[in-house]
C-alpha cells in the first residue's frame, strides 16, 4: 500500500500567511530564470519520470504510469518542437513569471502536469496541495518533492514551492496577487469562490471548472466488430471510466449510440456485459458506500429523466437507458453510473449540449464527419474529441486552452527590412 | 388482491389491517408473519404506483417485474434512504398533508421530506403505542426526561430530537425534564422526581449520547438510584462510539452507577416513524410484527443470510401517505437469529452496526474547499 508520507514543504498555519507569501517571493526573488525547456528542467523532467517509473509503490498504478510516460525526454522533446514551431518568424516564446496552481485536491496526478507544463516554458510555480491529500496523489507528491531535493536539482527546485493549507482564504489572497498566472481546477462552486481572491492587474487566469464528458460509439461499426475486438473495446472504455472511478472531468459518463435503434438493444447489451468483465480484469471493485450512491442516484435519475429502463450488470457498471436527452441531469456519482440513449446521428446532440460538456471519446466515426460535427456544434460544448480508450490521455491542450501558450509570453520581434 | 382503501374510507379491510399494529407485539412466527406482511406490502406498493407517479417511474426503471405481486419480501421492490432527501414523495394531494417530518439524519445538511396525513400519523402513534406497551404496561409511568424542556418548546421549526422527546413523552406521565439548556444534569430536579417516584416502575427517556453524558459523565457513581427505572433511548452511536463506549459498555456502566437494569435501546428514522425497532432483554433489536428488517449485500443488493453482515432494508405497513414501506438504508447491520426458540420474542433478532462507511470522494468535483469570504 502506499504509504501517506508527509513530506517536508511549507506549511502555512493561519495566522502566517502572509509569511507563506513573503518566504514564496523570497525564494523566487533567488531563483535562477530558466529558459523554455533548460536542460536543468528537462534534467529534472527525465530524472522524475524515472523515479515514477521504477517506484515499487506505484507498480499497477496506471495513473503513475502515464504520468511517467509523459514525462520521458521523447515526450518532452516533442513539446519543445511544438514551442518552436509555433514560436513562427516573428515572436520569441518567453516565460510569464510565476504560475500559481490550484489543482483538484483528488485526480491524483494533475497537479504534476499542470506544474510541468508550466516548469517546462521556465515559469516559477507555486502548487497548492492539499492538506488531506492523500494515497496515490500523497505518494507522488512525496516522490516529485525527494527528487527535487536531490543536489543537482537545486536550481529547479528554487522556482517551486509546494505549499500546503487548508481551507483557509488568505494563503490564497496573497499567493494570488504575487503570480503571473493562476491555475485553478475544481468545483464550480470552489473555483467561484477562489476567483474572488483579486489578481496582480497583468495577471491572467486559467479555469478549469466541473465537466461532464460522454462516449459515442457507432451501433454499426461496434456490430461489425469481432468478439476479441468488442473486448478490447470495452476494455478502453473501463479505463476511461474507472481509472479516477469515474470521478475525473473526461471519465465518460453517458454512452451516444448512434445508428440503427433496432440493433442497438443488442449490441448494448453485449457491450455492457464486456465492460464489466473489463473492469473485472481490471480488479476495479465499487466499495458499498459508491455501490449505495449510485443506487440512490439512479433513483433519482428515474425521477427526473426519460428514464426507459436501469439495468444493473454487475456491481460496478450501472446502466440508465433513456428514451430521450430532454431533461438529463448530468449527474455524477462516480463508482460506475452509466447514461446510454440510441441518437440517428451525431448532429441530434446540438441542441443538449451545455459549455460544461468536455470530451466525447468516439469509436466508428471518421474524422471527417467528426470535424463535421464539431463544425455543426460550433462551439456549444465539446473541447476535445478522442477516440476512446484516450479519455485521460493529458495533453497540453485542455479544455479548449493550450496549455503551452497561455503559460508564455509571445514576444513580437520584426527586424527592420533590409 | 385488494388494493389498499385509502384512509379517509375505513373499510373493513383497513380496520382488519389497522389491528395488526394496534395488537401485542413480536408473537408472530415467520410462517404466518411473512405471508401477512406480504400481502400488506403488496398492496401497498400497488397503491404507491398508483397515487405517485414519481414512486411508479423510479419502481419500474428499478426493478424488473417486480410491481405489487411480489412472490416473497425479498422481491418487494425498495428505494434508498437518500430519495427522500432529493425529492418530496407523496401519495396524497396536497390538500390531504397534515404534516411535513423534516430530519437532517446523521451525514448530511439536506433533510428527509416525510408526507404525512392524518390517518399514517394516526397509524404511526397507534403503532409506536403498541410497540412500547410491551415495555411500559397499561398505565402511563411517571417520566425522566434527559433532555433540556427546550428542546421542544424553542421557536422555530421542530428539531428531529423534539420531535423524538414529543413522541415519546405519550407514553409517560408528570414529565420531568432534567437537563438544563446547557445539558448539564440539574440534581435536585432530578431528587425531587425519585423521592416522589422512584420507589415504583418509572420511565426514562433520552437520547443515547445524552443520557451516558447526563448519568454517566456529570454524575458519580452511586449519586442516583434509578433501579426501578426502565431507560428507553435512541439516536444513535456516534458519538459514543468515538468514546469507545458499546451497547455493552452503556448498559454494564450505567448499571453500575445507577442500578438501571432494564434498558432498551432502538433503532428507528423519520422515513418509518412509529416502526421502531426495540431491544429486546437479550440486547439484540426486534421488528415489531407490521415491520421486518432485511439485510442485503451492498454491493449486488441481493439477501445475504442470516450472520452475513450487510445494509439495512427495513420495511413496515405503516407508511399510506408516502411509499416509504420499504426503503433500504445506509446502515450495517447483521441478523442473529430468528423466530429463536430460547428468545422471549418472535421475529428476526438483530443488530446495527452502524452507517455503511463513506469512502472518499474522488476527481475534480471534489475541490478543496479553500473559501473566500
Amino acid at each position: 500500500m502506499l504509504a501517506a508520507t508527509r513530506p517536508r514543504s511549507v506549511e502555512a498555519a493561519a495566522p502566517a500567511c502572509t509569511d507563506l507569501a513573503t518566504s514564496v517571493s523570497a525564494q523566487f526573488s533567488l531563483a535562477p530564470l530558466l529558459q523554455p525547456f533548460d536542460a536543468r528542467t528537462l534534467a529534472f523532467t527525465t530524472d522524475l519520470s524515472r523515479a515514477l517509473a521504477s517506484d515499487r509503490e506505484l507498480r499497477g498504478h496506471g495513473a503513475a504510469q502515464a504520468l511517467a510516460y509523459w514525462l520521458r525526454p521523447t515526450e518532452t522533446r516533442r513539446l519543445q518542437q511544438y514551442v518552436r514551431a509555433i514560436e513562427g518568424d516573428n515572436a520569441v516564446l518567453v516565460p510569464r513569471g510565476t504560475v500559481f496552481h490550484v489543482p483538484p485536491s483528488n485526480v491524483d496526478t494533475l497537479f504534476v502536469y499542470s506544474w510541468a507544463l508550466a516548469l517546462l516554458v521556465g515559469n516559477r510555480n507555486v502548487v497548492r496541495l492539499s492538506t488531506t491529500l492523500s494515497g496515490l496523489g500523497a505518494y507522488i507528491a512525496f516522490l516529485t518533492e525527494s527528487v527535487l531535493a536531490r543536489p543537482v536539482h537545486a536550481d529547479v527546485a528554487a522556482g517551486t514551492a509546494f505549499v500546503r493549507y487548508g481551507h483557509e482564504a488568505e494563503p490564497t489572497r496573497a499567493l494570488s496577487a504575487l503570480c503571473d498566472v493562476r491555475v485553478l481546477w475544481g468545483g464550480d462552486a470552489a473555483v467561484s469562490r477562489l476567483r474572488a481572491a483579486p489578481l496582480a492587474p497583468h495577471a491572467i487566469e486559467l479555469v478549469f471548472p466541473d465537466r461532464y464528458s460522454f462516449a459515442a460509439l457507432h451501433v454499426g461499426a461496434v456490430d461489425a466488430l469481432t468478439a476479441e475486438e468488442r473486448d478490447v473495446l470495452a476494455d478502453r472504455f473501463a479505463a476511461d471510466a474507472f481509472v479516477f472511478d469515474q470521478q475525473a472531468c473526461a471519465s465518460p459518463r453517458l454512452v451516444l449510440w448512434v445508428g440503427n435503434a433496432a440493433s442497438m438493444h443488442r449490441v448494448s447489451a453485449d457491450f455492457w456485459t464486456r465492460v464489466a468483465s473489463a473492469t473485472a480484469r481490471r480488479g476495479v471493485t465499487i466499495d458499498a458506500s459508491g455501490a449505495l450512491r449510485k443506487f440512490t442516484v439512479s433513483a433519482a435519475c428515474a425521477a427526473d429523466e426519460c428514464v426507459e429502463h436501469i439495468t444493473r450488470v454487475s456491481p460496478e457498471v450501472t446502466v440508465v437507458r433513456l428514451g430521450s436527452l430532454d431533461g438529463l441531469q448530468r449527474v455524477a456519482p462516480g463508482s460506475g453510473l452509466f447514461h446510454e440513449v440510441c441518437l440517428t446521428s451525431l448532429e441530434e446532440l446540438a441542441p443538449h449540449l451545455r459549455r460544461r460538456d468536455q470530451t466525447l471519446t468516439v469509436f466508428g466515426f471518421s474524422r471527417d464527419a467528426l470535424v463535421a460535427t464539431v463544425r455543426h456544434l460550433n462551439g456549444r460544448g465539446v473541447d476535445r474529441v478522442v477516440p476512446v480508450g484516450q479519455a485521460l490521455a493529458f495533453d497540453h491542450v485542455w479544455d479548449g486552452y493550450d496549455l503551452l501558450q497561455q503559460f508564455t509570453r509571445r514576444v513580437a520581434v520584426r527586424a527592420e527590412d533590409v | 388482491m385488494t388494493a389498499v382503501a385509502l384512509p379517509a374510507t375505513r373499510g373493513v379491510e383497513t380496520r382488519k389491517r389497522e389491528q395488526q399494529f394496534a395488537i401485542p407485539q413480536y408473537m408472530l412466527l415467520a410462517a404466518d408473519k411473512q405471508p401477512m406482511l406480504l400481502r400488506s406490502l403488496n398492496a401497498l406498493t400497488a397503491h404507491h404506483r398508483a397515487a405517485s407517479p414519481t414512486y411508479a417511474r423510479m419502481i419500474d426503471a428499478l426493478f424488473d417485474d417486480r410491481g405489487a405481486d411480489a412472490p416473497d419480501l425479498a422481491s418487494v421492490p425498495f428505494l434508498p434512504v437518500g430519495i427522500f432527501k432529493s425529492h418530496q414523495l407523496q401519495s396524497i394531494p396536497d390538500s390531504e398533508i397534515a404534516t411535513v417530518l423534516v430530519s437532517s439524519g446523521t451525514t448530511g445538511q439536506i433533510p428527509s421530506r416525510i408526507v404525512l396525513d392524518h390517518a399514517t400519523a394516526t397509524r404511526q402513534r397507534v403503532a409506536l403505542a403498541s410497540i412500547m406497551g410491551t415495555l411500559l404496561g397499561p398505565r402511563r409511568l411517571p417520566m425522566l426526561v434527559l433532555d433540556a424542556p427546550g428542546i421542544i418548546r424553542a421557536k422555530g421549526p421542530l428539531t428531529a430530537r423534539g420531535a423524538g422527546v414529543l413522541g415519546m413523552m405519550t407514553f409517560g406521565g408528570a414529565h420531568v425534564f432534567c437537563l438544563d439548556d446547557a445539558l448539564t444534569i440539574q440534581r435536585d430536579v432530578i431528587e425531587q422526581f425519585l423521592a416522589k417516584h422512584g420507589h415504583a416502575p418509572f420511565l426514562i427517556f433520552g437520547f443515547t449520547f445524552l443520557a451516558w453524558q447526563a448519568l454517566i459523565e456529570q454524575l458519580p457513581v452511586g449519586f442516583l438510584d434509578l433501579s426501578n427505572g426502565i431507560l428507553v433511548h435512541s439516536g444513535g452511536w456516534k458519538t459514543l462510539e468515538a468514546r469507545a463506549v458499546t451497547d455493552a459498555v452503556f448498559r454494564q456502566r450505567l448499571s453500575e452507577a445507577t442500578g438501571l437494569t432494564r434498558i432498551h435501546n432502538f433503532y428507528g428514522m423519520v422515513e418509518q416513524v412509529g416502526s421502531v425497532f426495540l431491544q429486546g432483554d437479550d440486547g439484540l433489536l426486534y421488528p415489531p410484527d407490521f415491520a421486518d428488517v432485511l439485510i442485503r449485500d451492498p454491493r449486488s443488493l441481493e439477501i445475504v443470510p442470516h450472520g452475513t453482515e450487510g445494509v439495512i432494508q427495513v420495511v413496515s405497513v405503516l407508511p399510506h401517505s408516502y411509499p416509504g414501506h420499504s426503503i433500504l438504508t445506509e446502515d450495517r447491520g447483521v441478523i442473529v437469529h430468528e423466530d429463536a426458540p430460547y428468545s422471549s420474542r418472535c421475529g428476526k433478532g438483530f443488530r446495527v452496526l452502524g452507517r455503511v462507511p463513506r469512502a472518499e470522494l474522488r476527481g475534480c468535483s471534489d475541490v478543496i474547499a479553500t473559501g473566500m469570504p
